[in-house]
This record gives structure tokens, sequence and C-alpha cells, in this order.
């Protein structure tokens, strides 16, 4: 198991976003997180990546307690992450967006009277490759479309090399058409590399396609989680995500 | 003994007074309109400069407490100007736009002050000196200072009932705790925040008006001021009106004490305090969690 | 029309303003000696400056603490010591600002920008108070004279040789421009754009942002430093009002916009202009802060952000 979580509770005053979540994640699978608006979802993901310290409850990643570590320190142990809105740096290019996630892994960032070297562009531009950006590599992150902007956001959390990557809703508000490119294009990374991947997902087709594992959340809990046909079957899932989609 | 250190405890209170005024405009203005008013020890500076000027024009004595009231509106009214004529363009902008704006306006507001009342300290020590002495546990105590903390404490109280049991000031509070829900919600945001400047901008007038009558009007009060009320905010935290309360009076009562006691450090004390704060407390008593390094 | 290569045309510009540079003192008054020399100073102070607000993000209104200390040094070894070597001075003016640069930034990095703003400004007032409270050893209101530096043999005093005194600014002038273009360009200067673009992805990217603000955050107290020292022989005196006058530099900056040599031109016009309006009114201040209200509302790239983007839309359009 590369991560597990014990009994994590948070509460936000009196919205309880997790209660004694237990989860766990068999490297090199990818697993779903789905379940209404409010479900704890992104909760789940802050309190993983540190941005939010649990109430109570612990993270283990690798069988190390990384609880409430602070965030930098957790992204250097091998955890990437995206956002539901995605975090870029809107006024650099987007070869400047891998980059600097590369020179981070590379432990450059110190590197003050050095140039930029080929180690580091070389590097950068793998990803790029990778994620199809080679083309647009010199337009500036705020330029690009929506799909691209989201697909930005999981190639830099893919440049650090992780172990592990959360992906907070790679495909939300994207068409169809471009959905199945992006979750193409990271489901091939996340195969080649060996990489474990959390996905908070909305669309369920996207879920069954792809997931190794899929955990169901509500109101804070984990009310299901199985493989893809599992869930599939159970009605108590059908009935909670009937809101949805 | 206990006498002594009566006289003190009113020191500091009477400094907190002049502080919680200062401090609750701009915490007013900062909650509502999302406006960290960098000037406001400008217009706490224009408030006394204003008060030393009337102070001496009025013949009556008896008209006295009229000149405070006047001064202070009158920076109200230099609150709201500056409200609607440069920072309603700049609300929508990012915070470096809004201090800069602000520092400028900052810059303008001392310069103006040194060309329109020169640049020589003015004093109008009349009000206090026409108060007279009386005795607090047999020791002689200005009695300005005491009316000075009753007038905070009565302001104090009406503005908290202005702000929880009237319509408006409950309009006013769902602006400062959400603004986007607050306009979705019909409230007409475009007068609100004049009038959120018109109060701040009084109570800093009147808090420059107050302390005149002790001391002076000078140039330069207003980096002090600005930089005493930055230190109750950290303690009380920005944005809570009851945190600047418990702040000034902290600050108040430091420096009532610290005078008295070290009176070398009379000068250095509010930034010792302040550093202190920030190496033990750096969130303010109030503040909220940041999680970012 | 073939488009000209930008690289061309910055290798052109840079040929040129530096020939400009290394003649004006043929061609000049000792009085325009003294303007160019004291705007390459506030160029070395911007470009410091803008280290942090330009590339991370960074406000501060409290900048000309690290400039008067790096003054005040140099008048203190100059005039108080009577050790005339102005390089000791000068490294001596460097270390005291940077090391008051590392202490004031470790603790004032810790906070967003308004604290941040805020903090730096009590910090350059804690010093200007400081220089009245210590009145019998800086002089207090009246400041300190400077006394005549000299660089080995060579009397480098601003007046009797404004030649030498320019040719010596323009030096580390060239030398604070180059180290700036390596930092700017290295690694680490990506970080702090990267910093000032969005700070939190670049926690989660694994970087401690605290940690490079305050890098950013000393190497600005150099640069203001540096500049501070260069400023004392220049003017021939000190006063306390150098710890106060942060607007300068950020208006400056401002002006030229937060581009790598906007700041470099903001100090030049800015200096120029200074001087051109003081000399017919005293309402400087005021007239200070109506261009930074007006900048900051219309201007908000500043003169050259606003001229390259104008000159990017022409070039633009000229291909298509």
């Amino acid at each position: 198991m590369i991560l597990y979580t014990k009994n994590l509770v948070k509460h936000f005053g009196e919205v309880k976003a997790l209660e004694n979540v237990n989860l766990s994640l068999e490297k090199g699978t990818i697993t779903s997180i789905v379940g209404p608006n409010g479900a704890g979802k992104t909760t789940l993901i802050n309190v993983i990546s540190g941005t939010i310290p649990p109430d109570k409850g612990k993270v283990f990643f690798m069988n190390k307690d990384i609880t409430a570590l602070l965030p930098y320190k957790i992204a250097r142990m091998g955890i990437g992450r995206s956002f539901q809105i995605p975090a870029i740096y809107n006024g650099l290019t987007v070869l400047d967006n891998v980059r600097v996630a590369i020179i981070s892994r590379l432990g450059k960032a110190n590197k003050i009277f050095h140039k930029i070297d080929k180690e580091i562009n070389e590097k950068a531009n793998e990803i790029l490759e990778i994620f199809g950006f080679l083309e647009k590599k010199n337009l500036l992150a705020q330029d690009l479309s929506h799909g691209d902007r989201k697909l930005l956001d999981v190639a830099i959390a893919f440049a650090l090399d992780p172990k592990l990557v959360l992906l907070d809703e790679p495909t939300s508000g994207v068409s169809t058409s471009e959905k199945n490119i992006i979750m193409n294009t990271i489901h091939n990374v996340i195969k080649e590399k060996g990489v474990t991947a959390l996905i908070v997902e909305h669309d369920m087709d996207i879920v069954f396609s792809y997931s190794n594992k899929i955990i169901v959340m509500h109101q804070g809990e984990i009310i299901a989680e199985g493989k893809p046909s599992q869930i599939k079957e159970d009605k108590n899932v059908e009935r909670i995500l009937l809101g949805v989609e | 003994m206990l006498d002594i250190i009566t006289t003190y405890f009113l020191n500091g209170i009477f400094f907190a007074s002049i502080l919680f005024l200062i401090t609750s405009g701009l915490t007013l203005i900062f909650s509502v309109a999302g406006i960290v008013n960098f000037a406001h020890g400008c217009l706490y500076m224009i408030g006394a400069y204003i008060a030393a000027i009337l102070i001496k024009a009025t013949p009556n004595p008896m008209l006295l407490p009229f000149t405070f009231i006047v001064s202070a509106l009158l920076v109200g009214i230099i609150g709201v100007v500056i409200e609607r004529g440069l920072i309603k363009w700049i609300y929508k902008r990012p915070v470096d736009y809004q201090l800069l704006l602000l520092f400028g306006v900052s810059l303008i507001l001392q310069d103006f002050t040194r060309i329109i009342f020169g640049p020589q300290p003015l004093s109008s020590s009349e009000p206090f000196i026409y108060s007279g002495i009386i005795e607090i546990l047999g020791r002689p105590y200005p009695l300005y200072n005491i009316i000075v903390i009753i007038v905070s404490f009565i302001i104090g109280i009406s503005l908290w009932l202005f702000l929880y049991k009237t319509k408006l000031g409950k309009y006013i509070r769902a602006c400062s705790l959400d603004r986007e829900m607050s306009s979705a919600l019909g409230i007409n945001t475009s007068y609100i925040f004049p009038m959120i400047f018109l109060i701040g901008a009084t109570l800093g007038g009147l808090s420059g008006a107050l302390i005149l009558p002790p001391t002076v009007a000078m140039l330069g009060m207003d980096a002090d001021a600005l930089i005493e009320a930055f230190v109750v905010i950290t303690i009380g935290g920005l944005g809570s009106i009851k945190g600047a309360l418990i702040g000034s009076i902290i600050i108040g009562i430091i420096r009532a004490f610290g005078i008295v006691y070290i009176p070398e450090i009379e000068l250095a004390i509010i930034y010792l305090v302040m550093a202190a704060i920030l190496i033990v407390r750096p969130r303010g008593l109030f503040g909220k969690e940041y999680r970012v390094a | 029309m073939k488009q000209i290569p930008e690289n061309k045309i910055k290798k052109f510009f840079l040929i040129i303003s530096t020939s400009i540079f290394l003649i004006i003192p043929l061609i000049g008054s000792p009085y325009l000696d003294f303007l160019i020399s004291m705007a390459l100073v506030y160029a070395i102070w911007a470009l410091g400056y803008n280290f942090l607000y330009g590339y991370t993000g960074l406000l501060s209104f409290g900048h000309a603490a690290y400039f008067g200390i790096g003054a005040y040094t140099v008048a203190f070894i100059l005039t108080k010591f009577s050790i005339n070597s102005f390089l000791i001075a000068i490294l001596a003016a460097i270390v005291i600002s940077t090391l008051s640069g590392i202490l004031i930034g470790y603790l004032c990095v810790r906070y967003t920008a308004i604290y941040f703003a805020l903090l730096t400004l009590a910090f350059a007032q804690f010093f200007y108070a400081l220089c009245f409270r210590f009145y019998y050893i800086t002089g207090g209101s009246d400041g300190m004279h400077v006394s005549t530096p000299y660089l080995f043999n060579f009397n480098l005093s601003a007046i009797e040789n404004p030649i030498g005194y320019y040719y010596f600014t323009l030096f580390f002038f060239f030398i604070a421009v180059y180290v700036a273009w390596r930092i700017v360009n290295s690694p680490f200067g990506k970080i702090l754009q990267a910093i000032k673009e969005n700070t939190i992805r670049v926690e989660f990217i694994g970087v401690s942002t605290r940690k490079y603000k305050w890098y950013s955050f000393i190497l600005s107290t150099m640069y203001s430093g540096l500049a501070g020292a260069l400023y004392a022989p220049l003017f021939g005196h000190v006063v306390p009002d150098l710890f106060i006058i942060s607007a300068e530099v950020l208006f400056a900056t401002l002006l030229g916009g937060t581009t790598f040599i906007g700041p470099i031109l903001g100090s030049i016009v800015f200096i120029c202009a200074r001087s051109y309006i003081s000399a017919f009114t005293i309402y400087w201040p005021f007239i200070l802060g109506s261009l930074i209200v007006a900048f900051t509302l219309l201007f908000p790239s500043g003169i050259v952000g606003t001229l390259e983007k104008k000159i990017s839309h022409i070039l633009k359009s000229e291909v298509s």
C-alpha cells in the first residue's frame, strides 16, 4: 500500500467534511473518488496533500506519517496534485510552467547564477511531448483553452516525477470529446510511469472506463468501495449518485 | 500605591480609547469594503490640525464640544471624497493596486497638510485646560481624559448597537461577510461603501481631534498612528472590532506603564511589542489559520 | 515588411545605451554628471527593488531603510572612522544593509501582502526614529557630512572629480545590471516569477515559498545598500529623511514598469523629472503622490510596460 489514511476527521464548524475516513491505495492503481457535491472529496485531497490539517486521524505515505506536513514537504516526497480550478502560472509560457516544476524536482531552485541548462530543458520537453504541448510551448498559459489549462495543471503535477498524483476533477468544464483525450493522456502516463493515481471525478463514464477501484463518498463518509463492476451493481450507490449526472 | 497605579491605568485606557477610535474606523473600512486604508493615519492627523484651528477660532468655551464634532465630520467628508473620487475605481483590482493608490493618497494628504497648515506644530489645549482637574483616589487627574474615555465608550456602544440592532447595520455586516452575495441579494453597495468611508474617516478624524488638546498636531503623527493601529490590528486581527477593542486596551496599557517604568524605550516600545507579537503569535489573537508557509 | 528579430533589436539597444552612458561625461556639464550619477544610483536601487516587486510580487513600503543604512554606514566609515577607502566603505555598507535585510526579511516574508507592506514600513520608521534617538551619534536631524572617499590614491570627491565619480558609479551600475540579468534568467529567477504568478502552486511543486521570498528580499536589500553607499558621497551629506523616501524607489519602478529595464528607465526619468520639478516648486511630495495615484489608475504597466505592449502590437500586426 503506497498510501493509507486512518480515521480522518475534519469538521468545518457544523459541517462534517470528513468522518472517519479510511482509505488505502495500491501502488500503480487508478482509484476514483465519486460522490455528490459536498461529500468531502476535495477536502480529502486537501488533507492528504497537506493543504489542510485534519482534526483527527493520520495519513501515511510509503509508510511514513505525513499528517499535517507542510504542502511543499509533501510534494517533495513525491506527491503531485492538480486543482479543480487550474493552478497554473498565467503570465508564463507553457514551457516555463513546466520548467518551474522541473527546476524544483531537480533541486536547482537555488541556482542563482547558472543558466537554465540542458537538463532542465530536456526534461521539460519530455513532459511537453507526453502531454501534447510541444507546439504550444511558447504560448502564454492564460491564452490556452480551458481544456488545455486543465491538462497543463496535470502536466505540472507529473513534471515532479511523482509516485502518487492527486487529481481534482481533471476533466470538469471540458467538452466531451476533449474529456476523452485528456483522460487518455493521463491514463497513458500513469501506466507508463507506474504512478499511483487518486482522481476526484464526476463523469461516471470516465470513472467506469479508467478506474481500477472506485470509492463512493457521501457526507464525509466512504459508503462504498470496490471494483467498477461491483459499484455498478450497488443499488445504494445508484440512489446516492442519481442526483449527480 | 494603588492611587498611582490607578492613574497609570487610566492613562492606558485613555490611550486605548483614542486607538480604538482609529482602529475601529480602519477595521470597518476593511471588513466592508475590503480596503486597507493606508491613508487613515493622515485622516487622524488632519483631524488634529482642523481641531487645532477650530478650537482657537471658537470664542465661546461652551461651544468647544462642537468643534470636535465638526472636525470629525469634515474629515469624514474628505474620506468620502477620496472614496468616490479614487478608491471606487480599484475595488476589483488586486491588493497591490489598492496599497499603491492609498500610499499615493497618503503622500498627497501629508503634503496637503503641510501646505495648508504649515510646517510648525499647532496646539490648542483650551479644552484640556478648561476641563480642569478632578480627584481620583486622592490624586489629581485631568477630567479631559475621563471625558474622552466616556465619549469613546459611548461611541463604541453606539457602533455596536448600530451594527447589530439596526437594519442598516445588518446590511453592513452582511456586506462584510460576503460582498458578492450581498450585491446578489440586492443590497446597494454603491451607497454602503461611501457610507462606510464616511463613518470610518469620521472616527479617524475624531480620534485626531480628541488627542489634540493634551498634545500637539504635527507632521509625521500620521505614520506613528498608522503603525500603532497596525500593531493593534496585529494583536486583534484585521477585520474584527472586538479585536480592535482588546488590542487597543493592551497597547494602551503597555504604553502607559512602559513610559513610566522604562522611559528610554518609549519610542521603541511599540516596535518591540509588535516584534514580540509577530514572533510569538503571527496571526493575531483572532486571526485565521494560514497553511501556506 | 520583414519582421526584425527581437534579439537584434535588443542587442542594438544595448550597444547604443552603453555607448551613451560611456560618452556622457565627455559632452556634458558637471551638473549633468551629477544628475546621471544620481540616476544610476536610483537605477541600482530600483533594480534591486524590482527583484522583490516585479519578479516576486512583494510590495515593500520600507526599502528606504536599507538605502539609508548603506548611506549612513559609508558616512560613518568615511567621516567618523576616517577610513577613506571607498571600497572598504562600500563593502561595509553592503554587508550591514544585507544583514539587516536578512533579519528583517525573515520576519516580513511570513506575511501576505497587506501585513508585509505595513511591516516593511514599520521597520523603516523604526530606523528613522532610531536616527533621531541616537542623535549624538548620527547627528540627528542635521545628519552627517560625508568626507571625501578615495579609490586607492584617487580623490573621488563628487564635487572636485565629478567625472571620476560618474565612471565609478557607472562601473558598479554595469556590474549590478549584469548580476541582475544572470539572476533573473537563472532557475532561481524562474521560481521567483512563478511565486508572483501563483504562490500556492509553487508550494505544491515542492518549493518553500517563504524561503525564496526571503532570498529575494535579501538580494533587494543588498542592492539597496549598494545604492545608498554610492549616494552618500555623491550628495555629500546624509540625513534621517533618507529612511522615509521609499516612495521614490517605488515610483521609479512603477514609472518604468516591472520588466527588467523598466526600473532603470524609470529611475532616469524620475531623477530628471524630480530635479526639474523641485527646481521651481516646493510641492514635490504632493506631486509625487499625485503621480503615484495617476500611474496606479492609468498606467499599471508603467512607461516601459505600456510602450512594450504597444510596440509588440505594432510588430505583430505588421507580420499578419
